[in-house]
């Protein structure tokens, strides 16, 4: 049998060799303490999308800029989910979408912002990321050790702007429902401010990952601000919450 | 789609309006955060950062373990705490483990650990404190509660896994009321198996002790369906000097030989954007 103090045991095993290698992702002391408030321009609340598309929309109406792998991979991957040789696991079995693909999502999602951290809780399949305010992100060797579905962020305030910067991510996912593909070197940069009287957000996401595209590139998502709704609980092979307001969905 | 309330949820909703009336310990609406006897307001107890509850916790619940071994689980359905429809469920799940099989629980199958049984996971936990709202994240499978400061229930509370969870200050204590907890053949108290119903309600007091290195929280569960009497568990989180796991339930779901007819994992219905 398999329990939970053995899954634990062996994750501990696991974190403690990431962790040592991960000396600055390590949590210092200085997060002790933490206290309520908030740092920079306020983002938080609730927000959610209007439309959806389950295509990524590189910025310029130009196509995917794929390097000869990164369009076989592509191909590959729209063959695979066609005919079931290729599984969606973020749908089929529910792991995370990582980024850029959870900046798609037609759920809303919340910023919480506290001292020192940004946190992003998803609605929908309750991700959660965690972006370090202090400490820059580390190295893509680094990070390559303990890679996350969700991938490892950092971020920083330039005006009004939060900049994250992410990596570390799996190199099994998605960029988008398409199956447009990404290595574990991926890197994304992401530009999120209020736009629109406050009432918007928009993330504007660059996308790095030379092995399967020829040049960065980016896409952007807006969001509207949902102070009257709470996230709800989201548990995968329930249903949901109504997604008929949200342009484009089609069958979540 | 989202869920209708329809006639079944009626009693619900009204056993969950008089929950604080008939037991006296819901939060009164709008208190006040933790104030002196000078008159001068005191900051909160600070929870914020990151916890981890110690493997040496042990099993936690509404009944003892009667297993002298650490990888089974076999609850005392004799106590009397337990309705007899309960007892017979916390037998069944005993007896299969005392077999040698993996009675469904929770967190093995994936899903939600509802309350209370997610403060029983040996599980990194991660409080975010803000002035309205209060964020408990856990790294087992990326669970995340929220807890609404300073505010009533909802007239009319949608049942869900983790239920409507309102928060107050009391002194250097935070009290958290939840009702509205759905019930779900996998919505598990504890790791027993004991089952609930939708008028299970359940307090916890977060307070900081061992100089301010550990979260005690002293958790009181009613539910009369379920249980003859309100019983009280506690639960630790020592602080944690390290980073958050991301720990996908998802992932190690095959390495357990669950039964399936019990409790499958959940699974998305998949719908091919083509």
């Amino acid at each position: 049998m398999f329990r939970h103090s053995e899954v634990s045991a062996a994750h501990l095993g696991f974190r403690a060799i990431g962790l040592a290698a991960l000396i600055l992702a390590a949590t210092t002391s200085v997060q002790a303490q933490r206290a309520p408030g908030s740092e920079g321009p306020d983002i938080s609340g609730v927000w959610w999308a209007s439309s959806y598309s389950p295509r990524i929309m590189p910025e310029g109406g130009s196509e995917l800029p794929f390097t000869p792998i990164g369009r076989a991979a592509y191909e590959k991957n729209m063959a695979g989910l066609k005919n079931g040789t290729v599984e969606d696991a973020a749908r089929t079995l529910c792991t995370p979408d990582g980024v850029p693909r959870l900046l798609a999502t037609p759920y809303p999602f919340e910023i919480i912002q506290t001292p020192g951290q940004v946190t992003m809780i998803y609605e929908m399949n309750h991700a959660i990321r965690l972006v370090d305010m202090r400490k820059p992100l580390p190295s893509g060797e680094q990070l390559s050790i303990l890679p996350y579905y969700d991938g490892h962020s950092a971020g920083q305030w330039e005006g009004d702007t939060l900049v994250i910067h992410s990596g570390g991510f799996k190199g099994t996912m998605f960029l988008d429902a398409y199956g447009a593909p990404h290595t574990d070197e991926m890197h994304t940069t992401e530009r999120i401010r209020r736009i629109n009287g406050g009432q918007q957000i928009e993330d504007v996401v660059t996308i790095e990952d030379p092995k399967y595209y020829v040049r960065p590139f980016t896409a952007r998502f807006v969001y509207d601000h949902h102070p009257e709704i709470r996230l709800q609980d989201y548990v995968c092979g329930e249903a949901h919450r109504d997604l008929s307001g949200v342009k484009g969905v089609v069958g979540f | 789609m989202m869920r209708k309330i329809g006639f079944g949820h009626i009693s619900k909703l009204i056993m969950a309006a008089m929950l604080p009336v008939l037991f006296g310990s819901a939060p009164a609406p709008a208190q006040p955060t933790a104030g002196s006897a000078s008159g001068v307001a005191t900051p909160p107890p600070d929870f914020s950062g990151l916890w981890q509850r110690p493997l040496s916790q042990g099993r936690m619940g509404a009944v003892k373990n009667l297993s002298e071994r650490a990888d089974v689980v076999i609850g005392d359905w004799q106590d009397p705490v337990l309705q007899p429809w309960a007892a017979a469920i916390v037998k069944q799940h005993g007896d299969m483990e005392a077999a040698g099989f993996a009675a469904p629980e929770t967190k093995q199958t994936c899903w939600p650990g509802s309350v209370p049984n997610m403060l029983s996971i040996p599980s990194q936990m991660e409080v975010l404190q803000t002035p309205k709202l209060v964020t408990v994240l856990y790294s087992n499978d990326h669970q995340v509660r929220f807890i609404y400061m300073d505010q009533p229930h909802s007239a009319h509370v949608t049942s869900s896994w983790y239920g409507e969870s309102v928060g107050h200050y009391e002194g250097d204590t935070l009290v958290v009321d939840t009702i509205g907890i759905a019930s779900k053949p996998m919505s598990l108290v504890d790791v027993f198996g004991t089952p609930h119903t939708d008028a299970l309600h359940v307090v916890e007091r977060f307070h900081l002790i061992n100089g301010g290195k550990t979260i005690r929280v002293d958790i009181r569960v009613e539910d009369p369906g379920t249980f003859t009497r309100a019983w009280d568990e506690g639960s630790i989180f020592n602080k944690a000097d390290e980073q958050f796991d991301e720990y996908v339930c998802a992932e190690n779901n095959p390495l357990i030989g669950i039964d399936k007819s019990s409790g499958d994992m959940p699974r998305a219905r998949y719908v091919p954007p083509f």
